[in-house]
Formats: C-alpha cells, sequence, structure tokens
C-alpha cells in the first residue's frame, strides 16, 4: 500500500465529510458524497499497488520474471469500476429528485426543504 | 462442488423480470407481473440447499476465487416469505391502481433481487452492491407515491444510503487489506488470529455497524427510514419494511461473524436495537396519520430484530430472525390495509378516518387480529417471538432489555388500539361503503391472517430451520459479550 495515497484518501473522505454534514446547499451534499466515494475507490485502489508490478493483463511480453506475481491485485480494480458504476447511477438519482424539488419549492437549501416536513 | 442452477435464479430472475416489465404495456403488464412473481416463488421453493459458484471457480490458494452463493434451510422460510410478501404488494398495487406502471412493477422485482442477493452472497463486496441496489430500487418505489414529501424523503433517505454504503464499502477494502479477500468465510478465517486487537479491524467493526444501522433503519436513521415508508404507497412500504428487516438481519449475521471477537460489539448492536425500538414506539404514538404511525411502528419492530441478534445467544438469535419473519407477516398485512383505508376514506389521517366497524365489520376484525399480533398478543405469532426475545433476554442476564421490551409492547398496544378506535369504532359523520375492496387485496389479507395464527400455534415450523444458524452463530463469540 502506498501511505501518500492513503493520507489523499484520508483527506478526501474528511473534505467530502464536511460538505456533506456542514454545507446547507444541496448540491454541495452531494459533491461531498462524490469525494467520498472517491476517496474510497482510491484506498481500494491504494491496496492493489504492486511496487515495480506490471498491469494484470496476461499479454505476451509484459509479465516479467516474477510471472504473475509482478501483477497489480486486480481484484480492487474490478470492484473499483463496480462501485464507479454505482455512484453514477445514485449521484443521477440525487440529481433528479433535487430537479423535481427546485422546479417545486424553488430552493436547494437543506434547511429549508427540510425542516417544512 | 454441488451446484444447483435455481440458486442463482433466485437473483438473476427478478432483475431480468424488472427489465422485461419494462417493455409490456396494459393487460399484459398485469398478467406477467403476477406470473413472474409466482414464478419468483415457485424458484425459491424448488431450489435445493447448497452452493453456487459463479464462473464455477474453486478455491485459489486457499482463498475463494469468484462469488459463492449459499443456499441453506434457514433461507427457506424468510425467502418464501419476502416472495409472497412481493407477491401480495404486487397484487394490492394492480387491484387499486387502474394505471399500472412497467417501471414500477420493474423496480418491485429489482429491489427483491437486491434482498434475496444480500442474503444469498457470501461475498462482503456483492453483499454491498445489493445494499445499494435495494437502496435505488426503494426510493424509485416512494418516489412513484408522488408529491414533494416523497422526493424530500427519497433524497434523504439517498444521501444518508450513499454515505453508510460508502462506510461499508470502506470497510470491505480494510477487511481486504487484512484477508486479501472479500468472501465472508475467507475473512472469518483470517480475522481470527487478530481476536479483535487490530487498529484497521476494529475502525472496519464500526463503519460496518454504522452501515448496519442504517440497513435497519435502526437509530440514528429512524426518522430517516419511517419518513420513506410514510411517503411511498402503503403496498410499497409493506415490501419495503420486510425488505429492511431481512436486509437488517443479513448485514447483523455477517458482523456476528467477522467481528464476534471485538469487544462490545453485542452491547453496541444491542444499544442502537433498543433506541430504534423505544423511539420507535414512542413516536409512532405521537402521530396523527395512519400510515406515519405504521412506518414509526415498523423501525420499532426491528429494534427487536436487533436485540435479538445483538444479544447472541442461540435462543434471542433465532428468535430474532423469528421476529423478522412474524414482522413481515402483520405488518404488510397493516400496510395493506392502510391501503384499504387510503382509498376508501381518501386519506391516512386520523382525522379524516372513521366509521370503518359499521360499513366493513370483517376488514375490522382482521385490522384487529393484525393489530393484536404485533403488540404480542396471544394466540397470534407475534407473542410466540416476543415472548421468546424476553424469555432469552432474560437467560442472558440482560433484565434491563426485558422490561425494555415489555415496555415497548405495552406501548404498542395503546398505539394499536388507539389507532383501532379512530379509524373503525369512533362515530364518524361520512359513511363507509362495504365494497370497493378488490378480491385478490381480500384473499391477500386472509392468507396473511392464516400465516400468524399457524406461526403463533406452531411456531416450530420457522423456528426449526432456524436453529443450526442460531447456534452456529451463538458460538462463535460464546453468547454475551466478548
Amino acid at each position: 500500500m502506498q501511505y501518500a495515497s492513503l493520507m489523499a484518501c484520508a483527506a478526501l473522505f474528511m473534505v467530502g465529510a464536511y460538505m456533506l454534514f456542514r454545507k446547507d446547499h444541496l448540491i454541495k451534499k452531494v459533491l461531498g458524497l462524490v469525494f467520498i466515494s472517491d476517496s474510497v475507490n482510491l484506498t481500494l485502489i491504494s491496496m492493489s499497488y504492486n511496487e515495480g508490478g506490471v498491469v494484470p493483463f496476461n499479454l505476451p511480453g509484459v509479465l516479467g520474471p516474477g510471472g504473475a506475481g509482478s501483477m497489480g491485485y486486480p481484484l480492487p480494480m474490478a470492484m473499483v469500476l463496480t462501485n464507479i458504476v454505482i455512484a453514477v447511477a445514485t449521484v443521477g438519482l440525487m440529481a433528479a429528485l433535487m430537479i423535481k424539488i427546485y422546479r417545486r419549492e424553488g430552493s436547494l437549501s437543506a434547511s429549508r426543504i427540510w425542516d417544512d416536513e | 462442488m454441488m451446484s444447483d442452477y435455481l440458486i442463482p435464479l433466485m437473483v438473476v430472475s427478478p432483475i431480468v423480470f424488472g427489465i422485461l416489465l419494462n417493455f409490456l404495456h396494459g393487460g399484459r403488464v398485469r398478467f406477467a407481473a403476477v406470473a413472474f412473481g409466482v414464478a419468483l416463488m415457485l424458484t425459491v421453493l424448488l431450489a435445493s440447499y447448497g452452493q453456487h459458484h459463479f464462473g464455477g471457480y474453486g478455491r485459489i490458494d486457499g482463498l475463494a476465487g469468484g462469488i459463492i452463493y449459499s443456499y441453506s434451510g434457514h433461507h427457506l422460510p424468510v425467502f418464501f416469505m419476502l416472495s409472497l410478501i412481493g407477491l401480495s404488494s404486487i397484487l394490492a398495487y394492480l387491484g387499486f391502481y387502474r394505471r399500472e406502471s412497467g417501471v414500477y412493477l420493474g423496480f418491485i422485482f429489482l429491489s427483491l433481487a437486491g434482498a434475496f442477493a444480500v442474503l444469498l452472497s457470501d461475498d462482503f463486496f456483492n453483499l454491498y452492491i445489493f445494499f445499494e441496489v435495494v437502496i435505488i430500487s426503494q426510493v424509485a418505489m416512494a418516489v412513484a407515491g408522488g408529491g414533494v414529501s416523497s422526493y424530500k424523503s427519497a433524497l434523504k433517505y439517498l444521501l444518508a444510503g450513499n454515505f453508510c454504503g460508502n462506510c461499508m464499502l470502506l470497510a470491505v477494502a480494510l477487511l481486504l487489506s487484512i484477508a486479501g479477500s472479500v468472501n465472508i468465510a475467507d475473512i472469518q478465517d483470517a480475522v481470527a488470529p487478530l481476536h479483535g486487537g487490530s487498529g484497521l479491524f476494529l475502525l472496519a467493526c464500526a463503519l460496518s455497524v454504522y452501515a448496519w444501522s442504517y440497513a435497519g433503519g435502526l437509530y440514528p436513521f429512524q426518522n430517516i427510514k419511517s419518513a420513506l415508508y410514510a411517503s411511498a404507497g402503503p403496498h410499497a412500504s409493506a415490501l419495503m419494511q420486510a425488505q429492511t428487516k431481512m436486509v437488517l438481519v443479513a448485514v447483523a449475521l455477517v458482523l456476528l461473524r467477522i467481528y464476534s471477537a471485538v469487544a462490545g460489539l453485542k452491547e453496541l448492536m444491542m444499544g442502537v436495537g433498543a433506541l430504534a425500538m423505544v423511539l420507535g414506539v414512542v413516536m409512532a404514538l405521537r402521530q396523527d396519520d395512519y400510515q406515519r404511525m405504521l412506518s414509526f411502528h415498523a423501525v420499532s419492530q426491528a429494534g427487536y430484530v436487533a436485540i435479538g441478534l445483538g444479544i447472541g445467544s442461540a435462543v434471542t438469535v433465532a428468535f430474532g430472525i423469528f421476529h423478522a419473519i412474524n414482522n413481515m407477516v402483520y405488518k404488510s398485512a397493516l400496510f395493506y390495509g392502510c391501503e384499504v383505508m387510503k382509498h376508501k376514506g381518501g386519506g391516512t389521517g386520523f382525522s379524516g378516518l372513521g366509521g370503518f366497524m359499521r360499513g366493513m365489520p370483517f376488514f375490522g376484525l382482521l385490522m384487529l387480529s393484525f393489530k393484536l399480533a404485533i403488540s404480542g398478543v396471544p394466540p397470534f405469532n407475534g407473542f410466540q417471538s416476543k415472548l421468546g426475545l424476553m424469555m432469552g433476554a432474560l437467560e442472558a442476564g440482560w433484565w434491563e432489555i426485558m422490561v425494555l421490551m415489555l415496555l415497548a409492547s405495552v406501548l404498542t398496544f395503546i398505539s394499536m388500539m388507539k389507532s383501532f378506535h379512530l379509524i373503525f369504532l369512533r362515530p364518524f359523520e361520512g359513511e363507509v361503503a362495504g365494497g370497493g375492496v378488490p378480491q385478490a387485496v381480500w384473499a391477500v389479507l386472509i392468507a396473511l391472517f392464516i400465516m400468524q395464527v399457524v406461526l403463533g400455534l406452531f411456531p416450530e415450523i420457522v423456528l426449526e430451520p432456524l436453529m443450526p444458524l442460531a447456534h452456529h452463530i451463538a458460538s462463535l463469540g460464546g453468547g454475551g459479550s466478548v
């Protein structure tokens, strides 16, 4: 694992959490969630890092003397790809809901929208 | 390697059904939705116990080579009930809403696929994926309820769900760094030598518990969850609360399998369960809308389940899951009843409801039985599971929890009788006519009534298949605190 990238993950997560919990504007909250999702993806990618390794594709001439052991771990990469798809679906749905709410309420202020309930 | 293709079909077929329903219109949607619902139920009944290894991979270097789905005896009652509630919700929707939507029905099937996969999967990442699928499809079902309030509650639910989902995925990432695999059995083996002592492992545990409390609508998410139930159509709320109970059980079992060595885990699970149980019933007493009241009760009942699993003894685990199944029966019936009231009375606010007993006495008696069942009155199923949970708590030395459960049951009874008086017994100016309830809804209500009586008189039908799992879970942590 790379400690520098893990520090970046932690920083991204904290920025995202700050935006999600402290900002009032719904778009900023959603952006905060995107940051959090990216930080988790980066954490997963950091785990697949193999110093001096090669991409995990068994193409002619790619594998070094270490054989398959020289590859980066492919599982986290597959997980990240899947999570990106999930994140796109969720953010898309949140954006659609925000458009609906804005058309009815004329505002995207969380305190105003949810205090009405 | 034993493989049964009906096991993955329990997840794959509802996804395919959901996609197909998108392309159908009119009468064909009605026929197809019911046929697909029955087909799903048959798949559950016909599947034999075993494991399915996706891709046919075995173990590579001692680790699972792919995603594994496990189907055992304890899955059958849960899956049967979930598919039955799914079919019942479809019938209620088709009975009450004349302009049927294939897209909406598609989301019902997608949510069922998600719930089945969460229960079947022996892979933590796969569980996370279908956990997100359940959230997205539940949001879609709630939004279909219409109105700006449903958009607001759905957005709040989605924001919280996305954050908790990411917490769960981060926990998966941390466990992957420890175990080198996301297979739950492999993780279990890898973390056993840690004895709960690693910082990363403890962080993963905290993140998983947070995600679990969201999955079950427990503290601090009880208001978000109940707002979602209250904003959806009552037939959708019935299905959503049933799925929530199952996801709560599935994730709790994973927590107990992986983190059983973590000191304080079970107390924490019990604590969030107890808070949800008490806060849910107290909030329910304050509501002036019947569907909102039922929504808070759904959260409160999830608290009982969480307590049972949190105590972690064989008795409380078995009765906790049994209570989840029972709750699916009577709580769904109460939501279907709420759908009837909504269509006959023009709304679900108590101020606009009343006089139902005079116009619909049989319906009133059915609803009374479901209200008695949720309150824990014999001979209904709720009595058996609540009694078992209380006895189990007492046996494990948690008499305070037992007293809390008793208190919450009394408050549930008061709340249910209050609503029964307001809706059915109170003299009301507007006349409630007897007809207009679809025959399919009557059939669903009667079937659920029979089921709650049978489970109340013969609880061993469900408890026996649950016991091997309960003993296994109890043996992991030794029961009580670790």
